[in-house]
């Protein structure tokens, strides 16, 4: 008699089968338990971590900053909406929002002076002063993502880079190349900035005047008519 | 030492108040007295607006720290001479104007004076200092009021004559003081009766 043939021998292989495949799902079922109580222990640990750490997220701009980065690897953004998982847990949607709010307060309130741009540097020390408490060291990065959320209400306010000054704008319109040119020949001295040196540039007369007049008019340029230079207020420190 | 009314102690006293007084006049310019484009009247009406704001600020501000009722425009307010600029005598003349506008500015003539307190309130101020005081219905001399003992310390002593006569009338229209002028310009026989 040959083995494994007959008929005895294709039960015993449906047999072997169908216990294989009972294993396979056993097999796949301690695996789908032994996950589920991976993900259990993660998820507590996350909760440990976030409790722990809520205030450093809070208070400190580097802890701060590295978290960001380890959630930008992992794939999570605590930002995305504040009734998030991440953003629950930790209360760091609330922080953004917050930022948010009192940036724009900040920029309304020295826009009558500067026209509405604003150096990176004085927005973190005025924003610092302001409030207090668990919120000593605001830093640019802080600052970025905050506008970034800010961004979805429309675009009243960007970061525009001016030479080697980062600047908040808090008006409406584009500054064009010609005026950005300008602050920043203006933020390379002090905030004063001449005819000459844009004439300097190879630009026309009239394209001089014309950019002036548009941040004249705009109110982020003064004129001094004792030497009919033309200053920047955002830039001036005494 | 001369003690002048009164005791040694009192004299004390005096000078102590005095010194507080002086040092709590240290006024700090604010940032945009040392920038120059400050002391030009900006041609932008919007930027014109938020500089004379500014000034009106410091005008108010200077002259209370200072205690100094009358805007002298050849002072140090108008002028820094750090960064070597001043207000023209037009730009001198338009902040005043505008002082006077709203209300913190009062002219007597070519004269201007600052009111860091409305009259309206440099009335009730002077008013409420003479109840408290049980004067109602008393004469007092302006004098009293403005360089007396009795109102040391008070915000109003020191006040400039014609603007403490300016303040009385406006009681006088509210019915809660009646002024006696007497025969000199200079109100130095003027008198006041609170009601």
């Amino acid at each position: 008699m040959r083995r494994n043939v007959g008929i005895g021998a294709v039960n015993k292989k449906r047999l072997a089968r169908e216990k294989l495949a009972q294993k396979g799902t056993e097999i796949a079922e301690i695996q789908v338990q032994q996950v589920s109580q991976q993900m259990e222990v993660f998820k507590q640990s996350l909760e440990e971590f976030a409790t722990k750490y809520r205030t450093e997220i809070k208070k400190n701009p580097e802890f701060r900053a590295r978290f960001q980065v380890m959630c930008a690897k992992i794939g999570v953004d605590p930002l995305a909406s504040s009734k998030g998982f991440w953003a629950q847990l930790l209360g760091v949607g609330d922080f953004y929002y917050e930022l948010g709010v009192q940036i724009v307060e900040v920029c309304l309130a020295t826009r009558p002076t500067n026209g509405g741009i604003i150096t990176m540097s004085d927005l973190c020390s005025l924003l610092g002063r302001s409030s207090g408490k668990t919120r000593k060291d605001i830093q640019p990065d802080d600052i970025i993502r905050a506008i970034g959320k800010l961004s979805v209400l429309g675009d009243g306010f960007k970061v525009v880079k001016v030479g080697k000054d980062t600047l908040i704008q808090s008006v409406p319109g584009e500054l064009s190349m010609d005026h950005t040119t300008a602050l920043e020949v203006a933020g390379r001295n002090s905030g004063r900035l001449q005819v000459d040196s844009l004439e300097k540039l190879g630009w026309t007369s009239l394209r001089v005047e014309s950019s002036l007049d548009t941040l004249l008019d705009q109110g982020m340029l003064w004129v001094d008519e004792v030497d009919k230079s033309y200053w920047v207020p955002a830039f001036f420190h005494a | 030492i001369n003690p002048g009314n009164g005791s040694v102690k009192q004299w004390y006293q005096r000078r102590v108040r005095e010194t507080n007084l002086r040092m709590a006049t240290d006024y700090e310019f604010p940032w945009q007295y040392n920038f120059p484009p400050f002391f030009t009247i900006q041609p932008v009406v919007k930027t014109k607006e938020q500089q004379l704001q500014s000034w009106r600020s410091l005008i108010c501000d200077y002259h209370k720290a200072n205690r100094i009722w009358e805007v002298d425009i050849s002072g140090d307010v108008f002028r820094n001479s750090k960064i070597s600029r001043q207000l023209s005598p037009a730009g001198i003349r338009t902040v005043l104007q505008n002082l006077v506008e709203e209300g913190q500015g009062v002219m007597q003539g070519e004269r201007c004076f600052v009111l860091w307190n409305s009259v309206a309130q440099w009335a009730s101020l002077i008013h409420t200092w003479a109840l408290d005081r049980g004067l109602a219905n008393t004469v007092l001399t302006l004098f009293e009021i403005h360089s007396g003992d009795d109102t040391e310390g008070e915000p109003f002593h020191t006040m400039d004559v014609w603007l403490l006569h300016h303040v009385i009338k406006y009681l006088e229209k509210e019915g809660k003081a009646e002024l006696m002028l007497g025969d000199s310009a200079d109100f130095s026989d003027a008198g006041v009766k609170f009601f």
